[in-house]
């Protein structure tokens, strides 16, 4: 393995709730609080939140690391510390080479500056020369593909090509290291694309990548090692899959699934609906890439010929996408008296987006029960260039070359 | 990419820097930021702007056309060996620079307050570059007040040219640098420095020898008047445009004394703060 260029040691950071924030950044106030001090009293308490803490991590050359975590984890806080931006409460943060730090793209474009301006200004804020950006500015333009504007004020682009400007200038700024926030999750489809491409170009240059994600299958794409954060804690740091999986499935915890007590005065019921994995553990995300269970448990009292179950699954907004039953497979008789388990595969066939999972049961002349929308669940992963179809089915193709090339 | 050694790792912990180590060589090597900072403003000043380049000429004709109809026609206040109005062009587009550089210095940072969230860079560059796009604005006033001069009769000394006008120059700036570094750091905190700023700015206008002469004021209070750095700055600036009468090395040592210290004092006081303004501002 090399050596670290990234080396964090036991780091924290605390942020002070109410004393800069807002309010509070006037003289009157500060004198308020310097008086109440002289008269020996304390100043008013303020809550403090550590943002991170105990956090202790090395990132060696070359590697690309994914940093996943929930909204508030620390992931942002932390790039923001290997940057200097700011500077940790306690611990260390010592970094070895040249970094790059895309927080944000286009910051510090200015509104009345033209898009060749733009690049100027914003390379050398992130740290290349005026001579750099001079001899990648085509390799810019092209790749934002904004030839005809680059003359153009940048108040009167698109917020796409604004995006796709800011992208191109950090894309070609030659760091050691590269410190990325989520930024692939702007522009249209066809541009993330190509963002996400020159991303693994860059990863696989041998500069070292530290990249922030809500999406799974882009961390997965690009990095080797992931790191999950939590309320500002390493919970998990290894191979990108295990890390992924893990806080996947943890994700989950909260509501993944609806359990029902058991009425001992009804036939038939449903005690429990979930999303599972192949394991059986509950999830509330799911991806785009990995196959996922739909489980039903029912309790049959007295026993009832042709008891069928149900599952539907809904789009988030009210479009049925599936209805599958039991019995259109005739694949069990459940109509015994028992505890029944059943699992439907659900392929990873939905494209990202937020859905409800249902369920019925009951035979053709009776309803015994009805869930709809109990449990919902969010699938994170790429819509890959189509946002606005319904399901992703990869269905299989032939080819064949119908006529040569002319001589 | 360059191969790096163990020298070279960059620590950034809870532990503050020295405070003697002012770290002027990180900040030479962000002097291109300082520029494309300093660019920036000058373009946008001019962009969609009727007359252009035209406002940096027509302001000071303006200003001390004022000053010569209040001070000089009202007043009856006279100065030896040129006329008011060439003598009052210096002083107006001198502190026009200096009250222009400490209004934009000290905003500079609130005003950039984005990029101190979001990128890295040595964050005296901001400040700093507030300073440059008057230094354009200040040469061509200068260089009307020499016309002016020239055309009411004045005259011009080659000494005054070639050593007063760099040291006037060079003392105008840092004079008006220091205080405005320690001011930004302070507006990320409190925003009502801005409006403590102005006032300052105006009290001083009347205490910098600019439509007056400094031997019109009483004689005990002729050296005292140079503790303000710009007045051996603007003293300094007469000799070279308009060849006017010297002050003494005595007090311009006074003023450049004054504009050291200022600065050194400014430059520790933000390099104490400017690890916080991230989270601060």
């Amino acid at each position: 393995m090399s050596a670290p260029v990234i080396e964090l040691r036991d780091l924290g950071k605390r942020y002070r709730l109410g004393e800069h924030h807002g309010e509070g950044t006037d003289l009157r106030e500060s004198a308020a609080r310097l008086v109440a001090r002289m008269r020996g009293r304390a100043s008013p308490v303020r809550s403090e939140i550590w943002s991170l803490r105990h956090v202790t991590l090395d990132v060696c050359e070359g590697e690309a690391l994914g940093l996943v975590g929930s909204n508030g984890a620390g992931k942002s806080t932390l790039l923001k510390i290997i940057s200097s931006i700011t500077a940790p409460t306690e611990g260390t943060s010592r970094t070895r080479g040249r970094i790059g730090s895309l927080l944000e793209v286009g910051t510090g474009f200015h509104r009345e500056l033209t898009g060749r301006e733009n690049t100027f200004l914003n390379g050398a804020i992130l740290g290349m020369s005026r001579r750099e950006v001079a001899n990648r500015l085509d390799d810019i333009v092209e790749f934002a593909g904004l030839h005809e504007f680059m003359d153009t004020p940048v108040k009167r682009y698109s917020s796409g090509m604004y995006l796709r400007l800011g992208f191109a200038i950090a894309a070609h700024l030659e760091a050691d290291i590269l410190l990325v926030d989520e930024v692939l999750a702007v522009g249209d489809s066809d541009f993330q694309r190509r963002c996400l491409g020159k991303m693994s170009e860059i990863g696989q240059s041998g500069r070292t990548v530290v990249f922030i994600s809500h999406n799974m299958e882009s961390v997965a794409r690009l990095c080797s090692k992931a790191v999950w954060l939590d309320k500002g804690q390493v919970r998990a740091v290894g191979p990108t899959a295990a890390v992924v999986g893990e806080y996947t499935r943890s994700a989950s915890a909260n509501t993944a699934q609806v359990t029902l007590a058991r009425d001992h005065s009804r036939p038939a019921q449903i005690v429990s609906l979930a999303l599972v994995d192949a394991e059986g553990r509950p999830l509330s995300v799911l991806n785009t890439w990995t196959e996922s269970f739909i489980q039903v448990v029912v309790v049959v009292g007295e026993a009832s010929v042709g008891l069928d179950v149900g599952v539907q699954v809904h789009t988030s907004s009210g479009l049925n996408l599936l209805d599958e039953y039991v019995l259109e497979r005739h694949s069990t008789d459940i109509g015994q008296r028992g505890t029944y388990q059943l699992r439907m595969s659900l392929p990873p066939v939905l494209p990202p987006g937020e859905y409800t999972l249902g369920a019925w049961l009951g035979t053709s002349y009776e309803e015994f029960e009805r869930l709809e929308h109990a449990v919902s669940f969010l699938v994170e992963g790429s819509d890959g260039g189509s946002p606005d179809r319904l399901l992703r089915l990869g269905l299989p193709w032939t080819s064949e070359l119908l006529e040569p090339p002319l001589p | 990419m360059t191969a790096t050694n163990a020298a070279d790792w960059v620590v950034n912990d809870s532990e503050r820097r020295s405070r003697l180590d002012l770290q002027l060589a990180q900040l030479w090597r962000h002097r291109e930021l300082a520029f494309f900072f300093a660019l920036r403003d000058v373009r946008v000043r001019y962009k969609q702007a009727l007359l252009g380049g035209a406002w940096a000429v027509l302001q000071p004709l303006v200003g001390a056309l004022t000053f010569t109809i209040v001070f000089n026609r009202v007043a009856n206040i006279e100065v030896e060996g040129t006329s008011y109005f060439a003598f009052v062009i210096v002083g107006t587009v001198a502190w026009n620079y200096v009250s222009t550089a400490v209004n934009n210095g000290t905003s500079s940072l609130l005003y950039n307050g984005e990029l101190l969230t979001k990128v890295s860079f040595p964050r005296l560059v901001l400040p700093i570059a507030a300073a440059l796009p008057g230094l354009l604005d200040l040469t061509i006033g200068l260089v009307v007040a020499f016309v002016a001069s020239l055309v009411t009769g004045g005259s011009l000394s080659l000494t005054g040219v070639l050593v007063a006008l760099p040291l006037g120059l060079l003392l105008l700036v840092v004079g008006a640098i220091g205080p405005m570094l320690y001011l930004s750091a302070k507006v990320v905190k409190y925003r009502d420095v801005m409006v403590l700023v102005g006032f300052g700015l105006q009290v001083m206008l009347f205490l910098t020898p600019i439509a007056y002469p400094v031997s019109q004021l009483p004689e005990a209070w002729q050296t005292v008047a140079y503790i303000n750095p710009a007045a051996g700055a603007v003293g300094l600036l007469r000799v070279g445009v308009i060849d006017s009468t010297a002050p003494t090395i005595g007090q311009l040592g006074i003023s450049a004394g004054v504009a050291l210290v200022i600065l050194l004092l400014s430059l520790l006081s933000f390099r104490a703060h400017e690890r916080e303004f991230a989270d601060v501002i």
